[in-house]
């Protein structure tokens, strides 16, 4: 494999909220093939600062795949083309020389443009302080084993846990739903004793802030489970629904 | 709350699953009835026995009501979780590619327009053999009457094509459904995806069958 490769990137530009946006297309040489996805849009953004332009806005922060700030659509696929990576994980050997790569957004009415490749996700924000707590008083750090959990459980809720609400499965879903999201985050707690005081009122609280933020109604296609960088399962809402109708029967959802 | 929905998304789509599903049952239930033509001895008696009986059920004008029913509203809340999902991306992507390998085709992306065609047939359908308003020959035995609908060259194109996509609507919509009823875990779910795949093919090659024994064999 060659140590480095040349693209053409077509890339989304937009200057602001609700302004119109157009591609614009970059060609880029030599670029390693050890870089980084992200790394090579800071070869290009360095380039275009150092013609006098303006550098494409994207999010990252901890380019370790943990924080759940990147997050590009490439080449229409969610983080790109690999299953359970995300875009700062993403690396330029994948492509290969000549390839033109593009790149665009999350697309969601509820997840706005700010600028370029940047979206506002603080939709995610408002679902989870609708419901994605504990309020309770849990008490000091028990001692170990004094609450017992069934290892199943612990490990289902450690596996919805490892969402990093990037949002790759509302870019990659058709119907623009939140779900997977949601589930994670839902039976997260469900799962935990800690968290199952305030399940009823947690799944109906979340499941309608969802709805009030816009986002669209899943239809199982599992497109979001595909797109996951963190392999969050499907079952997460299969789960939910469950979770939804046990709270709806209690008749404590609404307390 | 303000302007607080009556039923969440969720809620919507276990109702479009329990309609769905209930419409599965009734098409299998039709199904069975149907095959009853390939039993051709006694000019069809199997068949017409099966369809007199059927139609003078007293409790029938109720199952017809509850049929209607289940159809508006399956129809009318799909028509509606389609348009709020419309509105959720108003500007779509340039480049879109699935990353389970599948095609803007596949079963789950084309529910609305599989579940469009089916109506078509569906109303065709009715209006040939609930209302006889294309043929009403009169004194005809059930068999017959559809005999006479399926050497119809319209309808047995029609019927073949709506059995076919009813089959690719329940490809997808068969195990979705218990999805959306929030059945199963992981394992379970790869159980109902093969009873779906099952089922589906099933219901398009039982039901496309016959129009196309009618129109190849039983000039
Ligand atoms: C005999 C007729 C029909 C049967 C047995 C049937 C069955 C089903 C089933 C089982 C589902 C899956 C429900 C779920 O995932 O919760 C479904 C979904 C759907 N159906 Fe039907 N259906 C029928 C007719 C129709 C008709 C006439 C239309 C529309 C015009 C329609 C439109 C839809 C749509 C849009 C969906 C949702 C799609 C999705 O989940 O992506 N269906 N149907
Ligand atoms: S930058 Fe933190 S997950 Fe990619």
């Amino acid at each position: 494999m060659s140590e480095s490769i040349n693209v053409t990137l077509k890339v989304w530009r937009q200057n602001g909220p609700g302004e119109a946006g157009r591609f614009e297309t970059y060609p880029l040489e030599n670029v390693s093939t050890h870089a980084s996805f992200l790394e090579m849009l800071d070869i290009l953004n360095e380039k275009l600062i150092n013609t006098g332009k303006m550098p494409v806005a994207f999010d990252s922060d901890c380019r370790e795949g943990i924080c759940g700030s990147c997050g590009l659509m490439i080449d229409g696929q969610a983080h790109g083309p690999d299953r359970e990576t995300a875009t700062c994980q993403l690396h330029m050997r994948r492509f290969s020389d000549g390839d033109t790569i593009t790149i665009e957004p999350w697309r969601a009415r509820s997840f706005p443009i700010l600028k370029d490749l940047v979206v506002d996700r603080s939709a995610f924000d408002r679902i989870i302080e609708a419901g994605g707590y504990n309020s309770i008083n849990a008490g000091n750090a028990p001692d170990a084993n004094a609450i017992l959990i069934p290892k199943i459980d612990a490990e289902a809720a450690m596996d919805a846990a490892a969402c990093i609400g990037c949002g790759a499965c509302v870019a990659a879903c058709k119907n623009a739903s939140a779900l997977l999201f949601v589930s994670a985050k839902v039976m997260h707690f469900a799962r935990l004793p800690q968290g199952k005081p305030e399940r009823e009122t947690r799944v109906a609280r979340m499941v309608a802030k969802m709805d009030e933020e816009g986002f669209g109604s899943c239809t199982n296609t599992t497109e979001c489970e595909a797109a996951c960088p963190k392999g969050i399962s499907f079952s997460n809402i299969v789960s939910l629904r469950r979770e939804s109708m046990r709270a709806q029967c209690s008749g404590r959802s609404t307390r | 709350m303000k302007g607080k929905p009556f039923f969440s998304s969720v809620v919507q789509k276990l109702v479009i699953g329990i309609t769905g599903l209930l419409l599965c049952g009734f098409v299998a239930a039709h199904l069975a009835g149907n095959l009853l033509l390939y039993s051709t001895s006694d000019r069809y008696a199997a068949f017409n026995k099966y369809a007199t009986t059927l139609h003078d059920m007293t409790l029938l004008p109720a199952i017809e009501i509850g049929l209607l029913v289940l159809f508006v509203v399956h129809i009318g809340l799909t028509l509606r979780m389609q348009f709020q999902s419309q509105k959720a991306r108003p500007e779509g992507y340039a480049v879109q590619k699935s990353k389970q390998g599948r095609g803007a085709l596949a079963a789950r992306n084309v529910m609305h327009l599989s579940g469009i065609v089916v109506l078509a047939f569906v109303l065709l359908h009715l209006a040939d053999l609930r209302f006889g308003l294309r043929f009403n020959e009169a004194g005809l035995a059930p068999a017959q009457t559809v005999l006479q609908v399926l050497r119809d060259p319209i309808s047995a194109m029609f019927y073949t094509v709506g059995s076919l996509l009813l089959g690719y609507h329940l490809f997808h919509g068969f195990q979705s459904s218990f999805q959306s009823l929030g059945f199963g875990g992981e394992r379970l779910t790869r159980i109902v995806k093969i009873v779906g795949i099952l089922f589906s093919v099933a219901i398009a090659v039982g039901f496309a069958s016959l129009p196309i024994w009618v129109t190849l064999l039983r000039k």
